[in-house]
């Protein structure tokens, strides 16, 4: 049912309050002021109806006057013209009433003129009456009854004037019954009874006559007829009018009853006398004319009341219309009033509760929430304000309620920023005082906000938002972009693998203003999104470490150099010495010989060639370097100028290198091994420092001043203090080769040196054997080829090379060899002829054997680069050069493809051989000067003295009381002197020596022993001749054992037991067969047995 | 497969890799014949040198991925050569090693490519 409504509601709500309003309101108001209107209008036109039907009655009143005056002239008139003159002056009095009757009628006509338009008629009926008037008098007997008809007629125009009026003024059509009834009788009815009944009573005149023609007796039965019928009607209307009006009855009946009464009366009378004749009664005029009258009367008066009673009717219609019109219009009106009252204060209530809500909801809506809505009306939009209060209530308290809650979380969230602060601070300080810097960055490749102090302190700035390649390469653009795309490729690479590869190629240390930094990489995967990483950088200040590592690096070479100057400090010294020597005499010397320059260059290259080479291998690196400097020089020189160059100007020119200047270079060396080692180190207590130089000396005086036989003895021991083993020259070259292998990306075996064991003057063969250092490194860096190579041609990866000293008749042969290459000769033409050494005809006709020899000749080089060690073309020379000095020669054996031999043959110039003097020597004198001693002084007899030879590695069995003595000097050894407690006791009892008296027991035998021990030697010693000096006796030591036994595993112990009658006492000698070992360039002589005891 | 100009080096992986138990299945002394060389025996694993003269490693590798996407090849190359490492890895290239070549730190890389993906003796 509601869809019906929809337009209307659609409607409605497309309108505003004020505007339905008004629309409903003016509809109301429109309608009902539009339905007042009407119904007024309609009731004043009734109302004017009415009122203008009452004019007509009063109109139609005057001409009710003015027909009742006619109609009485009529009959006057008649009268008058039937010849009764008598009557001329009624009837000029009734013209004058008449007049009158139509003034009043004229008078009515000028107040209805607006309503009615009959004016015109009027003058018309005035201007017939008028012509009436004038030809009143003028009719004679003949003619009274046209005279009469002229009047009937006129008269019958004021009857039609009355009903014109009745038209006119709506009287006939009145829509009331009654008044209709009475209207149709006053308008037609009574008029025409009357003017019947004037008709009768004039007519009836003739009456008069007995004579009258039954013409003139029919009309006039005809006229009562008439009169009759007229009656009838006007029964018949008054009937209906009397149906229900009681007013109507009051005022009305007994008037019509007169009338219904008194005109049959007339009408009889009239039928009589007319009918008299035939029978009528004989009816007097006089009563004729009076019922005549009388009924004209009742006529006149009924019609004149009936007039009034319409005229009252319409007084009270008109009345009632006015009531009404005043009813409706007060009531309605106030109704409308009202309503229109109630409506306003509809409108204005709903729409102030309206517009209050509307702007209480929108100061809600905008966030005021204190304003709340009156409550003006107890209807819904009463509750509804009173719900929306309720409702902003709520809303305040859960907005209040809100706030609080989010000003707590306000305070929540200061307090946790606050923590997260103070715990970014306290990490933040972690980081920074943990001395690494730390900086992570993402795929920007910029340093995020947080990083450690540390790095601020390794970049000397704030690095934020710097990008991170430039950062680790602030100044290589090739490096930046290289870090760029690996940092981005590890960033978005999945496989963890390659990321793992990927992040190995990043750089581990790097260089940021003079300082190491290390850098580690870590990824980091983001918590929050798992596909964006970051890599975070930990950066440590390696640069101290760095120094550190290179002190320690400086160190370890410092320690390379000590150990090895200490394990091979004769080499040391000996090419310290010899390296000052050169420097002080060696070159000056050279420089001043009268040689041609290029041969003293030459000469100077090789020395100080070797020279390097020597402290290379010492490990004295300073001097090297400087020496490697020097060649280099030489070499400018050499390759340059030494055309043009005689002796003079190249001293001139190397004039700079004075020897102060050059033995200065040793001194950085010196120094640290000064520092390192001690003054001592070159002076040793309890050892004779003997240079080389010194002993030589000794060895020439003792040559030179004494006896063959003498000499004999002294030389060998002499030189036998710097005698070494060759093999024991050579082996260091073992190492060496090895190393130097390594160096040239090749391998060799190790060595040992073949044989070797000839006894030789270490200065004597020093520069050889220094020399052949280049023969080894010619044959790593030449003859032995590239792994590739050896592969190739099917040899084994690691080369071998071999070196012996073989000891035969003539001398000493050494041999080294390769299994390299081997020399082309054709290639080693090829390079003489390059470097000059020899010219293209002298080679046409060399041997095989002479083109080999070529490579030992100044400047043959097949090296194309020069280092510290090769290339120079000096190394083969030097050892030609060393070789002659010696006298000796080369041979040269070399297989191409298979390898290279080189022989030197070296002669002893001397009996180099020599017995090693050894303690044994002693061993006769110390056990006679044994016996001796025991015979003489303590008087016990030896009666056996057994020698037992003493294995190597056997052990010595000690007596009670033992003594050892080291013996020290020429040789080395100990005696061992181990005595029964008996035979001690003897000899302490011989007071033998001093003895210590408040001592124990214990301590005399030891004493006594000692002091027996020292004796024995002391003795032995005198008897050696010219020996004194040769042997001391140390380390005193006196032990009491009991069945103890001292074991030496690698002695020799020869031992004599000394039977005498109390007990026994042997006598060994403790040494070892070899002393090579233990004696040394510098003649340092010390025990290197392990004693055990 | 061992790819190197270097006989030494060619041996010395050849010695590592049989010492190891893997099989050399082939050798090539430049990327042409690397290329042809792959295909026709298929190895698990190549070995490839950097250095070297015609057609680089780099090329070599590009072709090799290009035919068989799934190769696996580690790069030799001497340090200081970051770059060109980094473009084979970008270009295919699985894992490297530094020369000089240490036994261990070689076989552990081997072992590291084959595992992950899948085999455990090579044909290389």
């Amino acid at each position: 049912m509601t869809y019906l409504f929809e337009p209307a509601i659609r409607l409605m709500n497309r309108l505003k309050y004020v505007y339905k309003f008004a629309v409903i309101g003016l509809l109301i108001v429109l309608q009902a002021a539009v339905l007042i209107y009407m119904l007024v209008s309609e009731l004043n036109k009734n109302i004017d109806f009415a009122v203008r039907e009452r004019v007509g009655v009063q109109y139609v009143q005057a001409l009710t006057n003015v027909l009742n005056e006619a109609q009485a002239y009529r009959s006057l008139h008649y009268d008058y013209s039937r010849g009764n003159n008598s009557r001329r002056e009624e009837v000029l009095s009734q013209q004058a009433k008449v007049d009158a009757a139509l003034a009043t009628a004229v008078e009515i006509d000028k107040q209805a003129a607006g309503q009615m338009d009959i004016t015109w008629k009027l003058e018309m009926l005035q201007k017939d009456w008028v012509a009436q008037k004038q030809a009143a008098l003028q009719f004679d007997v003949g003619r009274a009854q046209v005279a009469f008809d002229l009047d009937s007629r006129w008269l019958g125009e004021v009857i039609d004037l009355m009903q014109h009026v009745g038209y006119e003024s709506k009287l006939a059509m009145d829509s009331d019954a009654d008044t209709s009834y009475l209207a149709d009788s006053v308008l037609r009815k009574m008029p025409g009874l009357e003017d019947n009944l004037n008709t009768a009573q004039g007519l009836a005149l003739q009456l008069q006559d007995e004579s009258l023609s039954p013409d003139n007796r029919n009309r006039l039965l005809q006229v009562v007829g008439q009169v009759r019928s007229s009656l009838e009607q006007v029964d018949r209307n008054a009937q209906l009018v009397f149906r229900h009006n009681d007013m109507i009855i009051t005022k009305l009946k007994t008037l019509h009853t007169n009338l219904v009464d008194s005109i049959p009366i007339f009408a009889w009378n009239v039928e009589q006398k007319t009918i008299r004749q035939q029978g009528g009664l004989p009816i007097p005029q006089e009563l004729l004319t009076a019922a005549g009258n009388q009924a004209i009367q009742n006529t006149i008066v009924m019609h004149t009341e009936e007039l009034k009673v319409i005229d009252q009717l319409l007084v009270i219609r008109i009345g009632q219309y006015l009531q009404y019109r005043n009813i409706i219009v007060f009531f309605t009106g106030g109704i409308l009033l009202l309503v229109s009252y109630l409506f306003l204060g509809f409108d204005m209530s709903v729409r102030r509760a309206v517009y209050q809500l509307d702007n209480v909801m929108a100061c809600a809506g905008t966030g005021d929430l204190n304003v709340r809505g009156t409550i003006y009306s107890r209807d819904e939009m009463g509750s509804l304000t009173n719900a929306i209060n309720n409702t902003l209530d709520s809303l305040q308290t859960m907005y209040e309620e809100v706030q609080l809650s989010h000003s707590r979380m306000e305070a929540w969230n200061q307090e946790l920023e606050q923590k997260v602060e103070e715990r970014t601070a306290s990490l933040k300080n972690l980081l920074d005082h943990a001395g690494q810097g730390f900086l992570s960055f993402g795929e920007d490749l910029s340093v995020r906000g947080e990083y450690s102090a540390e790095c601020v302190a390794i970049f000397n700035r704030a690095i934020t938002g710097v990008a991170v390649p430039a950062l680790i390469y602030p100044e290589d653009r090739d490096q930046q972009v290289f870090l760029e795309a690996v940092f981005k490729k590890i960033l978005s690479e999945e496989n963890e693998l390659l990321r793992e590869t990927y992040l190995s190629l990043l750089p581990e240390e790097i260089m940021i203003d003079s300082s190491y930094i290390g850098v580690a990489y870590k990824l980091i995967d983001s918590i929050t999104t798992p596909a964006q990483r970051k890599i975070m950088l930990v950066l440590t200040d390696l640069t101290v470490q760095k120094t550190m590592e290179d002190q320690v690096q400086a160190e370890r070479d410092i320690l390379a150099m000590v150990v090895y100057v200490v394990t091979h400090s004769a080499d040391f010294f000996a090419a310290v010495d010899q390296y000052i020597n050169f420097c002080q005499e060696g070159m000056p010397n050279l420089l001043h010989e009268e040689k041609p320059a290029g041969d003293i260059l030459a000469a100077l290259f090789r020395t100080v060639h070797t020279f390097k080479g020597t402290f290379g291998q010492l490990r004295l690196g300073c001097v090297m370097a400087k020496l490697h400097e020097m060649e280099g020089l030489l070499e400018h020189i050499r390759s340059n100028e030494i055309a043009d160059l005689d002796h003079r100007q190249l001293a001139n020119k190397l004039s700079a290198l004075t020897p102060a200047v050059m033995t200065a270079w040793l001194d950085e060396d010196l120094k640290i091994l000064k520092e390192k080692l001690g003054e001592d180190f070159f002076q040793q207590e309890n050892m004779l420092v003997i240079d080389n130089a010194r002993l030589l000396e000794i060895e020439e005086k003792v040559q030179r001043m004494l006896p063959v036989a003498e000499c004999s003895l002294l030389l060998p021991d002499l030189r036998r203090l710097r005698y070494k083993p060759i093999k024991e020259l050579l082996q260091s070259y073992s190492g060496y080769v090895v190393a130097l292998a390594e160096r040239n990306e090749k391998a060799v075996y190790p060595f040992d040196i073949v044989e070797g064991d000839t006894l030789v003057d270490p200065l004597r063969y020093d520069d050889f054997i220094k020399s052949l250092g280049h023969v080894f490194r010619n044959s790593i860096v030449h003859g032995l080829e590239s792994f590739e190579e050896r592969v190739e041609t099917g040899k084994a990866e690691i080369g071998r090379i071999t070196c012996a000293a073989i000891e035969n008749q003539p001398g000493i042969t050494i041999i080294i060899s390769d299994d390299g290459r081997g020399m082309d000769p054709a290639h080693i033409l090829d390079i003489a002829v390059k470097k000059g050494i020899c010219s293209p005809e002298s080679i046409k006709n060399m041997q095989e054997k002479e083109i080999i020899q070529l490579i030992f000749a100044d400047g043959f080089s097949g090296a194309e680069n020069v280092n510290e060690l090769a290339g120079r073309g000096v190394g083969l020379s030097a050892v030609r050069a060393e070789l002659e000095k010696l006298g000796g020669s080369a041979i040269i054996n070399t297989t191409l493809g298979k390898g290279t031999e080189f022989q030197f043959i070296l002669p002893f110039t001397q009996p180099e051989k020599c017995e090693p003097y050894s303690i044994l020597q002693l061993a006769k004198p110390l056990v006679s000067a044994a016996e001796n001693i025991l015979n003489n002084e303590v008087g016990l007899q030896l009666n056996t003295c057994t020698y037992s030879e003493g294995r190597v590695g056997g052990k010595l069995k000690l007596r009670k009381v033992t003594t050892f003595l080291d013996i020290k000097g020429i040789a080395t050894g100990r005696m061992v002197l181990s005595a029964d407690q008996e035979v001690v006791e003897q000899l302490v009892n011989n007071r033998f020596g001093q003895a210590d008296i408040e001592s124990t027991h214990d301590k005399k035998l030891e004493n006594i022993l000692s002091q027996y021990a020292n004796q024995i030697f002391q003795h032995a010693i005198k008897t050696l001749p010219n020996r004194e000096a040769s042997f001391t006796a140390e380390a005193l030591v006196s032990i009491l054992a009991e069945a103890a036994s001292a074991k030496y595993p690698q002695a020799e112990t020869p031992t004599w037991v000394l039977d005498t009658g109390v007990g026994k006492i042997t006598l060994s000698l403790i040494y070892k067969t070899m002393l090579s070992k233990t004696i040394n360039n510098k003649g340092e002589i010390n025990g290197g047995t392990n004693y055990d005891c | 497969m061992i790819v190197d100009d270097a006989l030494m080096m060619r041996t010395t992986l050849r010695r590592i890799l049989e010492k190891a138990g893997h099989e050399i299945v082939g050798e090539a002394i430049n990327g042409e014949q690397a290329i042809v060389n792959y295909a026709k025996c298929q190895p698990d694993l190549v070995t490839m040198d950097l250095t070297m003269p015609g057609l680089g490693g780099i090329e070599a590798i590009k072709r090799i991925i290009q035919s068989d996407s799934a190769a696996r090849i580690i790069v030799v190359s001497a340090l200081g050569q970051k770059h060109i490492i980094f473009d084979a890895l970008q270009n295919g290239a699985k894992n490297y090693v530094l020369k000089p070549i240490l036994e261990d730190k070689l076989l552990s890389v081997v072992d590291l490519v084959l595992e992950q993906t899948g085999r455990a003796a090579a044909k290389g």
